[in-house]
């Protein structure tokens, strides 16, 4: 590259530079779904909450606006949105050195947007970002994007709680979602906003089946801050159902309410209760137990093995006992799977990964003993809380996991859990296949156990290696098939969305649940491998 | 199937060639001053590949075009129009916009016969590139003295203005395409980078968008002391390529100076390793009469990867070295600990987004891997007296004397252990793998005594073939 003299003479200038930097912007995100530039949705909606990410953005300690009319400087912070020859102010809602939250006004042009955060005069480098009619998000209780939605069961005008796992809804009943992005007002976006039905295509998704929507538009409390009430669709339970709202074909973050059909308490897929689930959310720990039955094929493509259908068989049991807070049972149990005939998405995360601390083993006794079909065989404990036994291996037939019913118990049990009994049937096997077509994917199954569950999953290929969005979805083995609705494929990466760039595959375990004495919950289960 | 059918068929299969043959296809996204990987937002890009335009052009005015001829450049999910500097049918020079937020962007390529696959491009925080005369980011640095003119040579307290490209963002802050102001206040950057000359900190009374320019970096920096000729930018922990700031002013301390310098390792026997940190083992020789009216002085034998500098006091007749020596654990393929994260080129797959190459876990090359030949020539490269953590190379310090008035020398015989200097060169990823595909290079080594080149080598490198 050329380049030339320039004619100015800068030598004589002496450097002048501030304290601090400038603001820089790192991501331009829903304040309700946080999602990341590449996602689907990760587009601003007009009249929405956007949060901004970066450094020097405002002040150390957080500023809140404290009323109305909400200002467009706070705490020195200021946000101004330019598009094409169009410069709107943001309404300022808080500002940090890290983080600041602004309302995108109405009139804002749909388009690409630049955006310049300026702090105590200093301007930042423009970051763009979509500016879209409608761009719905979610808000959560982690106030991440997802997990549990911030919803309310409607049971009267004065008694609205906020639903959680001790708290589920029930169908039929009126739930109120928060969020942010429905799109743009006709009034003013930096007072209190006047609660007015917005003329929208909207659907609200839930366990799976389109909710019957009553309203949808901004709260009465909160500028830039929408309300969907629905009605919770019969049919729908669980601890973990799956929440979207979908305006045209933007999708938001998934979130999940808790539904239970009798009572106040949910209880999850595995069977687990809701009040253990909120003592585990609230910092407790319990105890659990889990017993597996496996069997596979000892087909290892790294030591040379390259058809499955000549490898022998292996068969094993394995146990273990330990007394768990959430973040370890999370690693044991997949607490979060949606409720059966949904799905979930989960978007990638900016929290990184954390290895959870460790667990406290239990002593369920020396032995467990199996007996099946085929006589009995023993676990024994080979670490603390954990028990194993080898049944066969490189045997070309099935020496022990026959189909058939299974008893597992301790015997007198340990200092730790006390004496239990659980069985068990071990199913025909399960088959899955993937069917793609023009209209989307579907999954047909057989065998399996007819009262578990069958899992499908799958994520958005990253044919660019940008944001990657998985999901997983549930469905009862009784069902025989299962259709991923457009939703997902509406929230998976855009390279993902003509089905061809998706990974599917779906699995499915025999289990059945148990109690002992110093056991909160118990798990046996089957699961193989074997195609 | 009859004629008709096979017609229609040789038809149709020619069109898709033609279609498919017409696409612009971008092989690699590489800082336009440096041709190095790694560039940040802001930063003068050169596009390669194929069919990027069909004639050749260039933006005649200010701010630049963000179309040129029927050639356009979208970067990232939003598909941000990147400004154009120039555009040829193998090469496009572009900014990458400041504006496209994201860690990894896609650059596509658009032209009237269709849209480029999609590139990956990561982005890094900082990727500083500077211009050199030859244009091709090697060779003499692009450098005018503080009146705009040719400096003619480089002195300590001289001082110079340098080009460069991929610094970041600025304060106030330039648009794309927008050239920095011209006047106050001008667009400093954000972080300031550090600049090396002749192997020392130089000052830097100015560092920001060259007014006029778009993309384009001033530096006004004064250099403090000058014991080689090399010349490079760090930020942010990115450093530039390394060039030439020309010829130095000579001192005038010695005489009949003369010297070798040669590369070790790797021979031109060697071939390279299938990982990035290549070693680079040198040795020289040296030999000078001190004059009488002699002040200090350095002797600097230098490369890309390691030097060995020494500092000369003829009053009080006596010597410090500073020998760079790679680190211990290095030596053993551990580099865990250093700032060099190897890359197995070994791993390397090529995918239409680009050449992929996966790091050796934990950072360590694993022994099996260290060709003996490299193991071998590492014994006989001296021990570090001054480790230093978390680096790939440590410091062998050495401190002698000599009898005033004589002839300085290093050699196998006098002073040795200053002669022999050992580091490690980063290579990078290739942009394109073909098939067997041997990549080759070269990196110099210079030997300066008391401002003067007295020799310099070209030591040619190649890799494994993958």
């Amino acid at each position: 590259m050329k380049v030339t003299r320039k004619l100015i003479g800068l030598w004589a200038i002496v450097l002048g530079q501030a304290n601090s930097a400038p603001p820089q912007i790192g991501a331009i995100v829903n304040a309700a779904s946080y999602a990341l530039p590449g996602q689907s949705n990760s587009g601003i909606a007009q009249g929405s909450i956007f949060v901004v990410f970066g450094t020097e953005l405002g002040p150390a300690e957080l500023q809140q606006a404290s009323g109305f009319p909400l200002p467009t400087t706070l705490g020195g912070t200021s946000m101004r949105v330019r598009i094409d020859a169009t410069t709107v102010d943001a309404f300022m809602i808080y500002s940090s050195a890290t983080q600041a939250a602004a309302i995108l006004p109405s009139n804002t042009p749909v388009g690409i947007g630049l955006l310049e955060v300026t702090y105590r005069g200093r301007a930042s480098q423009s970051g763009a970002f979509r500016i879209q009619r409608s761009g719905p998000g979610i808000l959560t209780q982690n106030q991440t994007g997802n997990g549990p939605a911030l919803a309310q069961n409607f049971n009267s005008e004065t008694d609205q709680p906020r639903n959680g796992f001790t708290r589920a809804a029930h169908p039929g009943q009126l739930i109120t979602l928060w969020g942010t992005g429905l799109g743009a007002i006709t009034g003013n976006d930096s007072v209190a906003p006047v609660p007015r039905d917005l003329n929208l295509n909207l659907k609200v998704l839930v366990g799976g089946k389109l909710a019957a929507v009553r309203y949808k538009g901004r709260s009465g409390c909160c500028a830039g801050v929408d309300q969907i009430t629905f009605e919770m669709p019969r049919g729908v339970e669980g601890c973990y159902v799956p929440v979207a709202v979908r305006v045209d074909d933007m999708v938001s973050n998934f979130a999940t309410i808790a539904v239970a059909g009798a009572g106040n308490v949910c209880t999850n897929l595995e069977g687990i209760s809701g009040a253990d689930l909120e003592k585990l959310q609230g910092g407790g720990n319990i105890s659990y137990g889990s017993m597996f039955l496996y069997l596979g094929l000892d087909c290892d493509y790294y030591y040379g093995c390259t058809d499955p259908r000549t490898a022998p068989y292996l068969e094993s049991g394995s146990a273990s006992f330990f007394r768990y807070g959430l973040q370890q049972l999370s690693f044991q149990l997949r607490l979060g799977l949606p409720s059966p005939g949904s799905c979930i998405i989960y978007a990638p995360s900016q929290v990184p990964f954390a290895v959870p601390p460790p667990s406290l083993p239990l002593n369920a006794g020396p032995v467990l003993n199996v007996s099946g079909p085929k006589g009995a065989r023993q676990l024994t404990l080979n670490s603390p809380g954990n028990y194993f036994q080898q049944f066969s291996t490189g045997a070309t037939q099935v020496q022990f996991l026959e189909p058939g019913n299974y008893v597992v118990d301790n015997g007198p049990g340990g200092v730790d859990v006390g004496p239990f009994r659980a069985a068990l049937s071990i199913p025909k096997p399960f088959t899955a296949t993937v069917q793609r077509s023009t209209a989307g994917v579907k999954v047909v199954w057989s065998g399996g156990d007819s009262s578990s569950f069958v899992t499908v999953q799958g994520a958005g290929v990253p044919v660019l290696n940008r944001v990657s969005a998985s999901f997983v979805c549930t469905e009862r083995v009784a069902a025989g098939q299962f259709t991923i609705p457009e939703e997902v494929f509406l929230s998976l990466p855009p390279d993902s969305v003509d089905h061809s760039g998706v990974m599917v595959s779906a699995t499915s375990a025999a289990a059945t649940l148990f109690r002992a004495p110093g056991l909160d919950i118990g798990k046996f289960s089957y699961v193989s491998s074997v195609p | 199937m009859s004629s008709e059918g096979h017609a229609a068929t040789l038809v149709a299969l020619f069109s898709w060639a033609v279609a498919a043959s017409a696409q612009p296809t971008v092989t690699a996204v590489v800082n336009g001053a440096s041709f190095q990987s790694g560039v940040p937002r802001g930063c003068i890009v050169s596009i390669f590949g194929s069919r990027l335009a069909q004639s050749t052009t260039s933006a005649n005015a200010l701010p630049l075009p963000k179309k040129l001829a029927d050639t356009v450049v979208r970067v990232g999910d939003l598909e941000i129009e990147a400004p154009l500097y120039f555009i040829s049918p193998g090469q496009i020079n572009a900014q990458l916009p400041f504006e496209a937020l994201g860690s990894t962007l896609t650059l596509v390529v658009t032209t009237a016969e269709g849209k480029s696959k999609p590139f990956l491009l990561p982005v890094a925080d900082s990727g500083p590139g500077i211009f050199t005369v030859s244009g091709d980011g090697k060779g003499q640095a692009r450098v005018l003295g503080a009146d705009f003119q040719p400096i003619g040579v480089a002195a300590p307290g001289r001082p110079m203005i340098l080009y460069a490209t991929g610094l970041g963002p600025t304060d106030p802050p330039a648009l794309s395409g927008t050239p920095g102001v011209n006047g106050e206040p001008l667009n400093r950057v954000v972080n300031p980078p550090d600049v090396f000359i002749g192997e020392s900190p130089a000052r830097v009374d100015f560092a920001g968008l060259a007014p006029g320019f778009a993309g384009v970096y001033q530096l006004n920096v004064v250099p403090l002391q000058l014991f080689s000729d090399r010349l490079f930018i760090r930020s942010q922990g990115s450093t530039s390529n390394i060039v030439s700031v020309g010829s130095l002013a000579a001192g005038r301390n010695v005489s009949n100076a003369s010297g070798t310098i040669q590369a070790i390792y790797p021979a031109a026997t060697d071939v390279g390793p299938g990982y990035s940190p290549l070693l680079l083992v040198a040795k020289f020789t040296a030999r000078m009469d001190i004059l009488p009216s002699a002040g200090p002085f350095v002797i600097a034998a230098i490369s890309d990867a390691a030097s060995s500098i020494i500092t000369v006091d003829p009053a009080s007749g006596t010597f410090e070295g500073t020998v760079t020596v790679p680190s211990v654990p290095p030596r053993f393929g551990d580099f865990s600990r250093s700032e060099i994260r190897p890359i197995d080129f070994l791993s390397c797959h090529q995918e239409p987004s680009g050449v992929v190459c996966f790091p050796f876990p934990g950072g360590i090359i694993p022994a099996s891997r260290i060709s003996p030949s490299e193991l071998r020539v590492l014994t006989t490269v001296p021990l570090p007296n001054t480790p230093a953590a978390n680096s790939s190379t440590s410091q062998l310090k050495v401190q002698g004397s000599f009898r005033p008035g004589s002839t300085f020398v290093i050699d196998e015989q006098s002073n040795s252990s200053l002669s022999i200097f050992a580091g490690y060169l980063v290579l990078p990823v290739p942009p394109v793998l073909a098939a067997q595909q041997q990549s080759r290079g070269s990196t110099t080594l210079k030997l300066f005594i008391d401002g003067n080149l007295v020799t310099s080598n070209d030591v040619p490198y190649r890799l494994l073939p993958f």
